[in-house]
């Protein structure tokens, strides 16, 4: 890129209003960045620096709804967010990393160039076809940045990109950024709570305050020495400044309690860790109600429509079970939330509020009912210094009050509070990439349809045991090809729907003909056997490829259906937390019809809840790297060649040799 | 300037209609898997005396097709979301194997001509009802009755047939428009036209 052409960025009078809020949320924001620059961003929880990040890079109005005043004008820019997760897109590196590439219509050749080169500048020393999800934390971060520099942006925009990260990761992460930075001149704006390691990479600071306006523009060291003070009170974390003392809080009498600290490398398990000891803990079996529970993604606490509801739910629960008045459980909730500094938002829509206050209520949520054990992953994320102090304050009070406290964490200031701590070390998976299907996507397809039309030959039990017998030689000749069933338990439903099939037209067909039954259960059993069979090669990808490729289908929309399909795993984990995490809070299954229709609704609420709020993310990390509509001159490539399965043919000759059998006898 | 209007452009989906509705199809075909393990059993003990009152859960996989229509309100949204669902559910293990693709793509349909006939503009009650009817409607007739009941006799047939409409248009239609106006309630949905309609009130 030529240094004259790039014009950086220029702010003009930039108002966001959120749709049905009161208020903007970014207001009356100008200032211009010179090409080169490297900027740092900062500001308290909830003034707007994400939302400014994702109008700069062209995201904003794609991805939420409001008023926009005012201009921007920008180079072409790459976002990072956050969390690697939401933006994948595909299942391997080499495809993750392609992705903007195939959005822009890049060709195979120097595609395979441009990820090669974005893959070494990060440093991620893996195989090209690597399974993306087995990477760890810092890996992952670094594969998602390697996507956006594969672009060749003239404007790098990073979110939060080493927050959730262990301190070496992170450095890997800043290194790699630094790297780019040095060879390309890019410019660079990043926002980030604990900044003190991203300032010698930065020459200059914006801080926006609580309204979204920008307060301070200016050089790193002067900004702030000269208004520490203002820096302080608006909560940010200060270089050189200690961790603030955890707020006073008195929870209860006093008692001994422990405060265990699980920590260790991004990815290296302490999730799975916290969760092993809060499965394994005698009381979250017998009385769940016991135990409190803080996750990760802190919002899947949320149950009811306001702030207070959520917290108070299972303390008016466990008061009612006690046989107590609702007065005291309340009273505790409304403390917890004052000393949380949420008092003001009692009666606020829990999703609406930001995700450091959300993290701030799930931990109210944890306590109100009074639990003799409470587990929290990562409780500070994201939190400023009043926020971090209040968390500290509840947790030690906790303690102090003869809670077991379990905390899985990467915050330095955190652990010092210990009284015991277990480093938790990566276990060295093995990541195998999904085995190849030996039956790809469009045969999967094709074969239970062309059997489903000849099973209208299907009419007497000669033609049926022809049928079946042609069917039982088919699956022999495959399994001397190497057809493997992965899981024959699959079979079992298809077993009880034909006989329920033979018997209902059996008992209720005209003269209750037993034979009728019999006919329809073969006829049933020729397609449904294959096709629940042939179900188990179904991959997304390889399918996603055939559809795009092979059938021309349109790209985008088959493209959002195999990303959201690679989702189906992360949902089944969704939804067996959110399953927990409401056992846990007392809202069992139940034993009568009513309690069961009702939790499974409250379960299924949130579970949409929470998909679609991951499909919003989704969608500002692939529109960023180029997926949205209306870019209709240049055609989507494809990283790689639709892949047919071994057994194709094979598959859809012996199906027809199946569907043609019944016609072939009289 | 007012960026809120989606669907000036019916026929051009942005990104987020594209992945909000893939992802509330795969994320319905994950709650089927619990609605399976959660509710189904006892929706599967009280019809196993008597299977034409079976029609009476044909609105539950219906309703996929009419959520998403309500969600994005473009054409095309039935089959999207109902052909992702339907592969979801073969993924996770069903009773009927690939041919439920076959089913999907018919209930689809009927849900894509009702909305057509409305001109993709009115998205109340009523008409999600219409539609989860017609699609139960081609579902039983279309399909279940030639590959599943093609013996029952035409007494069975009809009780079939009126059970799933009973179905399609309260599962799929009614409570497929209260699952939609709930979440828009929420605030999740403000990026859409459902959801600012909510919000509005």
């Amino acid at each position: 890129m030529v240094q004259g052409q790039r014009k950086g960025v220029q702010v003009r009078n930039l108002t966001w209003t959120p749709f049905a809020s009161p208020k903007p949320l970014l207001k009356q924001l100008t200032f211009t960045v010179e090409p080169g620059e490297r900027v740092l961003l900062i500001g308290p929880s909830g003034s707007g620096k994400s939302t400014l990040l994702r109008a700069i890079a062209g995201v904003l109005q794609e991805t939420e709804s409001g008023d926009l005043l005012g201009e921007i004008e920008a180079d072409s820019a790459g976002l990072l967010l956050q969390d690697p997760n939401d933006s994948l897109a595909s299942d391997t590196i080499y495809r993750e990393v392609a992705f903007g590439l195939e959005n822009a219509g890049v060709g195979q050749p120097e595609m395979r160039t441009r990820v090669s080169a974005a893959v070494n500048s990060v440093a991620l020393n893996k195989p090209l076809g690597h399974a993306s999800k087995d990477l760890s934390g810092g890996e992952m971060q670094r594969m998602a940045f390697a996507g956006v520099l594969a672009m060749n942006p003239e404007l790098l925009l990073l979110d939060e990109p080493t927050s959730m990260l262990d301190p070496d990761s992170a450095d890997s992460v800043r290194s790699a950024v630094s790297i780019d930075l040095e060879r390309e001149g890019s410019t660079l704006i990043v926002v980030e709570h604990r900044f003190e390691a991203w300032l010698p990479i930065v020459n200059r600071i914006l801080v926006l305050n609580g309204d979204g306006e920008l307060v301070f523009d200016g050089e790193p060291n002067a900004i702030i020495q000269n208004h520490a003070d203002s820096l302080e009170s608006l909560g940010l974390w200060l270089p050189g400044l200690s961790a603030p003392k955890p707020k006073k809080i008195e929870l209860g009498e006093p008692a001994s309690g422990q405060l265990k600290i699980l920590t260790g490398a991004s990815g290296a398990g302490k999730t799975t860790e916290l969760k092993r000891r809060l499965n394994t803990d005698s009381l979250a079996k017998i009385i769940p109600t016991e135990i409190g529970y803080v996750p990760q993604q802190a919002e899947l606490t949320i149950i009811g429509n306001t702030v207070f509801e959520t917290a108070s739910m299972t303390a008016k629960l466990v008061a009612k079970q006690l046989g107590l008045s609702e007065v005291n459980a309340i009273e505790h909730t409304r403390k917890l939330l004052e000393s949380l500094n949420l008092s003001h938002l009692e009666n606020a829509n829990p999703y609406e509020i930001s995700g450091g206050e959300q993290r701030r209520l799930a931990v109210a949520t944890a306590l109100a009912h009074g639990p003799t054990a409470l587990y929290l992953d990562e409780p500070t994320v994201g939190q400023d210094r009043e926020s971090w102090a209040a968390i500290l304050g509840v947790i030690l009070s906790a303690r102090d009050s003869g809670v077991q406290v379990t905390v899985a964490t990467h915050d330095a200031d955190l652990i010092r509070f210990a009284d015991e701590i277990t480093v938790i070390k990566p276990s060295s998976s093995i990541s195998v990439k999904d085995d190849v299907p030996q039956v790809s996507g469009l045969a999967i397809f094709l074969a239970p349809i062309m059997l489903l039309i000849g099973s209208m030959g299907v009419t007497s039990v000669s033609r049926g045991l022809m049928t079946l017998a042609v069917l039982f030689a088919s699956a022999a000749i495959l399994g001397t090809r190497g057809f493997r069933i992965a899981r024959p338990k699959v079979l079992i439903p298809a077993l009880l729907g034909v006989a329920s099939i033979g018997f209902s037209n059996w008992y209720l067909s005209e003269g209750a003909n037993p034979i009728t039954g019999l006919v329809a259960a073969m006829r049933v059993a020729t397609f449904v056997f294959p096709g629940v069979l042939l179900a188990t090669q179904l991959r997304p990808i390889p399918l996603g490829d055939q559809l795009g490729q092979s059938l021309r289908l349109p790209a985008r929309p088959v493209v959002a259906a195999v990303a959201a399909m690679q989702r189906i795993e992360s949902l089944l984990g969704l939804w067996s937390e959110l399953r927990f995490i409401h056992s846990i809070r007392g809202l069992s299954i139940g034993n009568t019809p009513w309690m069961r229709v009702s939790e499974f609704s409250r379960m299924v609420f949130a579970l949409l809840i929470q998909a679609i709020r991951g499909a919003a993310v989704m969608a500002v990390a692939m529109n960023s790297r180029g997926f949205s509509a209306g870019r209709r001159g240049s055609k989507r490539t494809w990283a790689e060649p639709p892949k047919r399965g071994r057994l194709d043919w094979l598959v859809l000759g012996l199906s027809a040799i199946a569907a043609a059998a019944p016609f072939l006898i009289r | 300037m007012n960026t809120s209007n989606s669907n000036q452009k019916i026929f051009a989906w942005r990104g987020i209609d594209l992945l909000t509705s893939a992802v509330l199809a795969v994320a319905l075909g994950v709650a089927f898997w619990g609605f399976d393990v959660f509710v189904y059993p006892i929706v599967g003990l009280a019809t196993a005396g008597f299977p034409p009152l079976g029609g009476l859960a044909t609105g539950v996989w219906i309703l996929p097709a009419v959520a998403g229509m309500l969600l994005v309100r473009r054409p095309g949204a039935a089959i999207f979301v109902e052909v992702i669902a339907a592969n979801v559910e073969l993924a996770l293990g069903n009773s009927w194997g690939v041919t439920v693709l076959v089913s999907g793509l018919l209930q689809a349909a009927g849900v894509e001509i009702v909305f057509a006939l409305f001109r993709y503009r009115r998205f109340g009650f009523a008409v999600a009802a219409i539609a989860g009817a017609l699609s139960a409607v081609f579902e039983i007739v279309g399909y279940e009755l030639n590959a599943y009941y093609a013996d029952y006799s035409p007494v069975f047939k009809i009780v079939l047939v009126i059970c799933a409409i009973v179905s399609g248009a309260a599962v799929s239609g009614g409570l497929g428009s209260l699952l939609i106006r709930g979440l828009a309630k929420t605030g999740v949905l403000n990026a859409f036209s459902v959801g600012r309609e909510a919000r509005a009130k």
